[in-house]
């Protein structure tokens, strides 16, 4: 039961974070209507993997691991560029909305925008589910008791949605422009822990053959089979063992897209002229 | 807020240490495992029924080595850098069987260990 509960709270957070970020940035801009496509994303993707542990269920076998690293070595980079895009996109989104506008503004999104957000929720859950499923899996064969199991995988979803209930709640309170820096910089160093995740994966399906030297090993300090380690790998990527390309790509992404992020002007938005208002508000002191 | 998001930390710590506390290091028998870039010795282990081992697995070898239960054997996917030690804990089920663990190098040599528990 714990096996199953601690490996679906994992997953589940890394998903609720990106989903509550993604509907955090809708609601502040007044564009809940929207929220449909997140959840479009995220039920498809969650629809396909709980197919897919059906599927292995019934036939009884296991993914070739070297596919599955494979995979998901090439779906963590995807989702680099797009955790990336994502970023900037709501710095550029929020620039000029301040808070006495936020409620009048109903901006369009464009077509592509939308499908960007499907294709982030779909991503993120896709990934990280099929990810418990392979994990579930393979612990419920040997795993005795099946219904408490089931149970503790149902409960750590539970936790998970609940840890992501909170920060959309409590995330509403923080002010618009905070709300914004604070989870860009969420996305990217959620995205630098995947690029190098992704190194290592792609190294594990035998793509990569050589990344580098591994100039440390901290695995007696955090073991990356202990819980601690699991955690922090899904959400920051640790590794205890790192190859250079991986130490390499980690800090290169992280500092310089993180630095482009705080410090650089965003780019002027395609603008309409003067954004004044066309009919003055009566009554306005 | 400020409520909300506290609990929230501490409930994430508190679920987290006690999480590390129950899979820590509750180590077993151990069994050395060595792998060379030739492969994995040895190819058989025997546990007593619902005997808990703790797998020290030693990369000898100059390439990394994967090493993971198949075929519902549940040892958890642990990749050995070469020259790393790496450690695993693993529990042999009740009934008397035969398990396997998959120990490679991705696109090179492969050993399927059998785990033969109980009996």
């Amino acid at each position: 039961m714990l096996f199953s509960f601690l490996v679906t709270v994992r997953e589940g957070v890394e998903m609720a974070l990106v989903i509550t970020i993604l509907l955090g940035y809708l609601r502040s801009t007044g564009q809940r209507r929207h929220f449909r496509e997140v959840w479009l994303g995220a039920g498809v993707a969650a629809a396909i993997c709980l197919a897919i542990g059906t599927a292995l269920e019934i036939a009884s076998r296991e993914l070739d691991q070297q596919i599955v690293e494979g995979f998901e070595g090439f779906t963590m980079l995807f989702a680099v560029v797009l955790l990336t895009a994502m970023a900037f996109w709501m710095k550029r989104q929020a620039r000029g909305i301040s808070a006495e506008l936020r409620a009048q503004v109903d901006q369009a999104l464009g077509a592509g925008s939308v499908a960007a957000l499907v294709l982030l929720a779909a991503s993120s859950v896709g990934r990280e589910g099929l990810e418990t499923t392979l994990f579930l899996f393979a612990g419920s064969t040997t795993a005795g008791a099946d219904l408490s199991f089931a149970l503790g995988g149902v409960l750590g979803f539970a936790v998970a949605a609940f840890i992501g209930a909170g920060i959309y709640q409590g995330s509403s309170r923080i002010p618009l422009k905070p709300f914004f820096t604070i989870s860009g910089v969420v996305v990217i160093v959620l995205a630098a822990g995947l690029a190098s995740n992704g190194i290592a994966h792609l190294h594990e399906s035998g793509l990569f053959s050589n990344i580098g030297v591994r100039p440390w090993d901290t695995d007696t300090l955090i073991a990356s089979t202990s819980t601690l380690g699991q955690f922090l790998n899904t959400l920051l990527g640790y590794d205890s063992a790192p190859a250079l390309a991986q130490i390499v790509l980690y800090w290169t992404y992280l500092l310089g897209v993180a630095a482009a992020f705080l410090l650089l002007p965003v780019a002027p938005r395609p603008r309409r002229p003067a954004a004044k208002p066309a009919i003055s508000s009566p009554g306005r002191s | 807020m400020n409520r909300i998001m506290t609990g929230l930390l501490v409930f994430v710590a508190v679920f987290i240490l006690l999480g590390t506390a129950c899979s820590g290091s509750s180590g077993g028998r151990q069994v050395a495992i060595t792998q060379t870039d030739d492969g994995c010795t040895p190819q058989t282990v025997r546990a007593a029924s619902g005997e808990k081992l703790t797998f020290k697995i030693q990369n000898q070898g100059k390439k990394d080595h994967e090493f993971e239960g198949i075929n519902g054997t549940k040892v958890p996917e642990v990749e050995v850098p070469a020259g790393h030690t790496r450690s695993v804990d693993y529990t042999a089920p009740k009934q008397s069987s035969t398990q396997q663990i998959k120990c490679y190098i991705p696109n090179g040599s492969t050993t399927i260990i059998s785990v033969t528990a109980g009996g």
